[in-house]
């Protein structure tokens, strides 16, 4: 069974309530598109980088 | 007609207040003058401090007077976002649940502005926890544009943004996550400016998302937040990700030549899926920097297809963290377009948020890249025209901004001209820590003087009645 974001987050002890749940799930869903085909064309995934750190050019 | 001291940028009022031509008081007085006529209309304002201003403007005025003048911002009245820590005072974060929270030292930036001789006049409206670009805020009401009083005056620093556009003060800070600073600044018509993520200290700023946040001056001329940055900039060992680089006089670049500089366009990302009102005033913006005897060349960037996604899963990855205990036992406490957004966040896997840090490092080494050829980049500031308030913006109001808080790079918006009688904003985008690079810049097409001097349609109300 597929589970739902509202499902997710309601195991994480989120409520969620009938009217949220709808939107919530359209922008999981818009979320979803935002991400595109990432990840097949992220080009180094084995680079992390966790801090915003910047030199000066 | 002679402007009113209230309607004077910092750079205009300074010289006075060191000659002692206006007191202190008499500026700030100016200020609550417009501030108790206009401010019902506005709602710019969630506090007024007019005694404690008045104290501090009397005491700036004494400084001044036996010659201990401290420099450009001595007594220059400004109100600042509500998301920075005053010591001994509220701050709300625009939230029911900090209501009533009170800080007990001055954030960073708040103490280097006194230690200037600001005197602190109010604190501003904004989105709660400035989580949203369109500052209507359920618990202290929507603050409305100035130029149009149905619009939204954008967000999240949309108390800054209306404040400084109205005359409601001389100048303001904001925060800019996902353009926060840049958005309003854009929809108001005023300067906003981002600057590189380490210059700034954020100690005492309520974090969103603290890789992405900055805060930077939210001013009514190039000149002014030039001058701010100078004060609010420089290392600060509260602050952990704030970079050990000496701080430039950001108002020395202030030459207006930009002959033989090189503006890239990248047109994939930035001018694609914007108002094509507003796309003909940034392209005839550019074309008038042209012709100051800037060149134009044309670059790709493409990680930046996904500068969306990794805007929203950094945000959420990092907000969501914050607001994890907040929003499971308090979620009735949050307005409803963050409450969904603060529950959203709590989806998000390591993978989602990691894969988004990811996409950062991608999109910083290709603008590196883009910034051995060009010296800044330019682009629309906001994809639409500020909708009315209450309505749901049609597109992603961060689209532009987002790329400089991915990046940490600088950014800056200024006004380029009017449609449909609301403000257009250009964005320009300079290599990390070359804030005054970006300044004369904007500084250049100031002088084309694109709002051709006009003020918001109240103003003339103004006139008439104070």
């Amino acid at each position: 069974m597929k589970m739902t974001v509202c499902d997710l987050l309601i195991s994480m002890g989120v409520e969620v309530n009938e009217e949220e749940a709808m939107i919530l799930q359209t922008r999981w869903e818009e979320l979803q598109q935002l991400k595109m085909d990432l990840d097949q064309i992220i080009p180094n995934p084995a680079d992390i980088a966790l801090r915003n750190a910047l030199t000066k050019q | 007609m002679r402007k009113q001291l209230a309607e004077m940028s910092i750079s205009e009022l300074a010289p006075m207040l060191r000659d002692r031509e206006v007191s202190p008081v008499e500026v700030s007085n100016s200020v609550f003058t417009r501030v108790k006529a206009f401010e019902k209309e506005i709602n710019a304002y969630v506090e007024i401090n007019e005694e404690k201003a008045l104290e501090a403007a009397k005491k700036a005025e004494q400084e001044i007077f036996r010659g201990e003048y401290k420099g450009p911002l001595h007594g220059i009245p400004m109100a600042l976002k509500d998301i920075l820590h005053i010591k001994g005072e509220t701050v709300s974060f625009g939230s029911k649940i900090h209501k009533y929270f009170i800080a007990d030292q001055d954030a960073t930036v708040v103490s280097k502005l006194k230690s200037a001789g600001v005197v602190l006049n109010g604190k501003l409206n904004m989105h709660e926890y400035a989580w949203g670009g369109t500052t209507n805020n359920p618990h202290f009401g929507p603050t409305r544009n100035p130029w149009n009083l149905e619009k939204i005056p954008g967000g999240s620093s949309g108390g800054s943004g209306a404040a400084v556009a109205a005359d409601l003060t001389i100048a303001s800070l904001g925060t800019d996550t996902g353009g926060s600073i840049r958005m309003p600044a854009a929809a108001c018509g005023i300067v906003g400016l981002k600057p590189t993520h380490g210059r700034v200290s954020k100690s005492g700023c309520f974090p969103l998302s603290w890789s992405l946040d900055h805060i930077g001056p939210m001013t009514k001329t190039v000149e002014d937040a030039a001058i701010l940055l100078e004060y609010m900039a420089g290392y600060d060992v509260n602050d952990p990700t704030c970079e050990s680089i000496p701080v430039d006089s950001y108002t020395s670049y202030l030459t207006g030549d930009i002959k033989g500089k090189v503006i890239g366009i990248e047109q994939d990302y930035f001018f694609n899926n914007v108002d094509e009102r507003i796309e003909l005033l940034v392209r005839k913006a550019i074309d008038q920097m042209e012709a100051m005897g800037a060149k134009v060349e044309i670059v790709k960037i493409p990680s930046l297809k996904y500068a969306p996604y990794a805007e929203m899963m950094t945000c959420y990855g990092e907000g969501g963290t914050i607001h994890a205990k907040n929003i499971r036992e308090r979620p009735e406490e949050y307005g409803e377009d963050v409450r969904i957004e603060m529950k959203l966040a709590q989806a998000i896997s390591s993978t989602d948020y990691l894969q988004a840090q990811q996409v950062r490092n991608w999109m910083k080494s290709e603008f590196s890249k883009v910034f051995e050829k060009v010296d800044v980049l330019m682009a629309p500031m906001l994809p639409i025209l500020p909708p009315n308030i209450g309505d749901q913006p049609a597109v992603n109001l961060g689209l532009f901004s987002c790329p400089a808080n991915l990046t940490g790079l600088p950014a800056i918006s200024i006004p380029c001209g009017f449609s449909e009688g609301l403000p257009v904003g250009l964005q320009i985008i300079g290599p990390a820590f070359e804030e005054g690079r970006v300044l004369n810049f904007a500084y250049a097409f100031e002088k084309t003087n694109p709002l051709k001097g006009k003020k918001p349609p109240f103003q003339m109300k103004v006139q008439k009645t104070i």
